[in-house]
């Protein structure tokens, strides 16, 4: 009966299902990509300011100084964020879906919906190079983007172009968001092998230890 | 060399010495590691708290950017920071573990209550302090879970209110608070608890630690005058507690290279936002380790009687010692209500712990009031069900 209660707790509201980006194995040249990449789309208007002396970000021409300083009641009192950290808050589904969830709706100013954040103040940024997607079916509950979301109008780029371009965006994002990353993993096998063959040794010291107490409660139980 | 010292610092002295030839029952189990592992877990708090004082600015504009900008630029940053912020949520884990032994053997039962008083007292100052810590990155949750908890003593009548402008140090939750947790955090707390820890200990080798079988060692006493059934705790527990510290490390450590923001255990995705007084969060919640007493303060449909709840289901531990009529201590001697009661109570402290971390939906509410249910009756039902218990008798030696 428990398990059931705490079942019940985990049915929530209706969504899409968001898409996982499909990073690749060579980290490090993707991340390169997406920094150029966010220069070309998202620099216009988003600052990269925790990234301020990253050397990764510098080369790709991303300059804390050359951020657009936005007035607080910019955008409805919503001026574009800074991204330093979007991936951790938003998560990186998210940020990845949202990415790739704008469709046409004549109804919006700008005339673009997003599936995963309806409402959104920023315009589509991609466009020219996705082409135009057209939604489905107003019933998005539980579904894939694929189901729902349908390219109406070639862009500049292929489809899988458009999936790498964003995909490299969404990895460099992540990078920012915690660029200790390579350093955590390149020292974690030292420290965890280190741990891992102290606690055998203790493990050995522990048992020479105690083999005296246990011989001698054995001798006075008989 | 040791006279030199005995006659110069006699306190010291005997303290050291105290401390090796301390008697500890022989058959201590793995729910003995955790009493030094919460201490190892302070030793880390403090030190790594010394190096992001070193680059934290506690101010509502900097708070966040100094963290991030030590993280991304100072040698190690990294480190630190998830050292200090995954210890937090290792220290829960450990100090839960540890009171979860306490109620498995009745080591709060006499002569310990000093002991186990203590030691509730240090949990209180521990979330204190885990909270005050909470608040200082400025994130979304930070300042939302600040506001919640401070309306919390709101609902104490007559002092509730001049307190809450006392903590607060304005009307609303600012940057003025974030000055005075500042405070609280890296000072007045971290004092108040060394204390405790020296107190804490003090008491234990007075009364001695207890043991699995819930039995006392002192009345089985050697022509010298030692336990029979004692050891020295050096070398025979340093050498275990060294162990247990390095399987403790590993898994640590992992988390803290591997997932140092923990599955969004140890750092919410929600508090990576920069606060906004403009904006509440859809979902407030605290910290995991949190997360019970809100969930039973979530429960109570009035806002102050929840919040009466929520530090009565704290307060519960602290009569432990008096609600507990049965002749023994140990679990293992105990009867089959007492097994029973304790495992539900497990159950409905871990579902309390899950619920209070999500939305309040209707079956997480409806759920929490069954799971609060079933936690304060193990309190209040144990004198009953702890009096007419069918007991076994305890063996009068350990059983290793």
């Amino acid at each position: 009966m428990i398990l059931l209660l705490l079942i019940g707790c985990f049915f929530s509201v209706a969504q899409p299902i968001l898409d996982a980006p499909d990073f690749s194995y060579q980290k490090e040249a993707q991340i390169k990509a997406g920094a150029k990449a966010f220069a070309q789309s998202c620099f216009s208007c988003h600052s990269m300011n925790y990234m301020r002396t990253d050397a990764l970000t510098l080369a790709a021409g991303i300059k804390s100084e050359n951020a657009m300083a936005w007035p607080k009641d910019s955008w409805m009192g919503h001026p574009p964020p800074d991204l330093s950290l979007v991936t951790a808050y938003r998560g990186v589904d998210y940020v990845y879906s949202y990415l790739r969830g704008y469709y046409l709706d004549a109804e919006v100013e700008g005339g673009y919906e997003n599936i995963v954040m309806p409402g959104t103040q920023m315009p589509n940024p991609f466009s020219l190079m996705q082409g135009d997607q057209v939604l489905l079916t107003q019933d998005i509950a539980h579904k894939r983007l694929f189901e729902v979301l349908d390219l109406k109008t070639k862009g500049t780029m292929t489809p899988q172009e458009f999936e790498d371009y964003v995909t490299s965006i969404v990895a460099y994002l992540v990078y920012a968001s915690d660029p200790s990353e390579a350093d955590r993993y390149a020292y974690a096998p030292w420290v965890l092998g280190f741990l891992a063959i102290f606690v055998l040794i203790m493990i050995r010291l522990d048992l020479v230890y105690w083999a005296e107490i246990h011989e001698q409660h054995d001798h006075e139980k008989n | 060399m040791s006279d030199w010292l005995r006659l110069r610092v006699p306190f010291m002295y005997d303290l050291l010495d105290h401390l090796k030839h301390y008697q500890a029952p022989k058959n201590l189990n793995f729910w003995y590691f955790f009493g030094a592992l919460s201490l190892l877990v302070l030793g880390n708090q403090l030190l790594t708290g010394i190096w992001l004082l070193m680059y934290y600015t506690p101010t509502a504009a900097d708070a966040m950017a100094s963290i991030e900008f030590m993280m991304r630029e100072v040698n190690f940053g990294w480190l630190f920071r998830y050292l200090h912020a995954a210890g937090a949520s290792f220290f829960f884990v450990v100090v839960y573990l540890h009171m979860y032994r306490a109620l498995l053997y009745g080591s709060y039962k006499a002569p310990r209550e000093i002991l186990w008083l203590s030691g509730c007292v240090m949990l209180l100052l521990l979330m204190a302090e885990a909270y005050t810590g909470y608040v200082l990155p400025w994130g979304q949750m930070s300042y939302w879970a600040a506001r919640v908890i401070t309306s919390l003593f709101k609902t104490i009548p007559v002092i509730g209110e001049p307190l809450v402008l006392l903590i607060q140090g304005d009307y609303e939750v600012s940057e003025v608070t974030l000055h005075r947790f500042f405070s609280f955090h890296v000072v007045l707390f971290p004092l108040i608890i060394l204390g405790f820890v020296f107190f804490h200990t003090l008491c234990l080798h007075a009364v001695g630690s207890n043991n699995p079988d819930g039995i006392e060692i002192k009345d089985n006493l050697d022509a010298q005058g030692k336990p029979k059934d004692g050891v020295s705790f050096h070398p025979f527990y340093t050498v275990k507690d060294v162990m247990g510290v390095g399987i403790f490390l590993f898994i640590f450590l992992s988390v803290v290279f591997l997932a140092p923001r923990g599955w969004g255990l140890v750092l919410e995705p929600e508090n990576f936002e920069i606060a906004n007084p403009m904006v509440t969060p859809l979902h407030i919640k605290p910290s995991w380790y949190l997360a019970p007493y809100y969930a039973i303060l979530r429960a109570v449909p009035d806002k102050s009687l929840g919040a009466i709840a929520m530090f009565a289901s704290l307060l519960m531990f602290f009569l432990l010692p008096w609600l507990d009529r049965s002749p023994v201590r140990s679990m293992r001697y105990k009867g089959p209500l007492s097994r029973i009661t304790l495992g539900l109570f497990t159950v409905s402290f871990l579902g309390l712990l899950i619920v209070g971390c999500l939305p309040a939906t209707y079956w997480a509410t409806f759920s929490a009031r069954i799971f609060a249910i079933l936690y304060f009756s193990f309190f209040f039902l144990m004198p009953i069900y702890s009096y007419y218990d069918w007991h076994k008798v305890p063996p009068s030696r350990l059983t290793i």
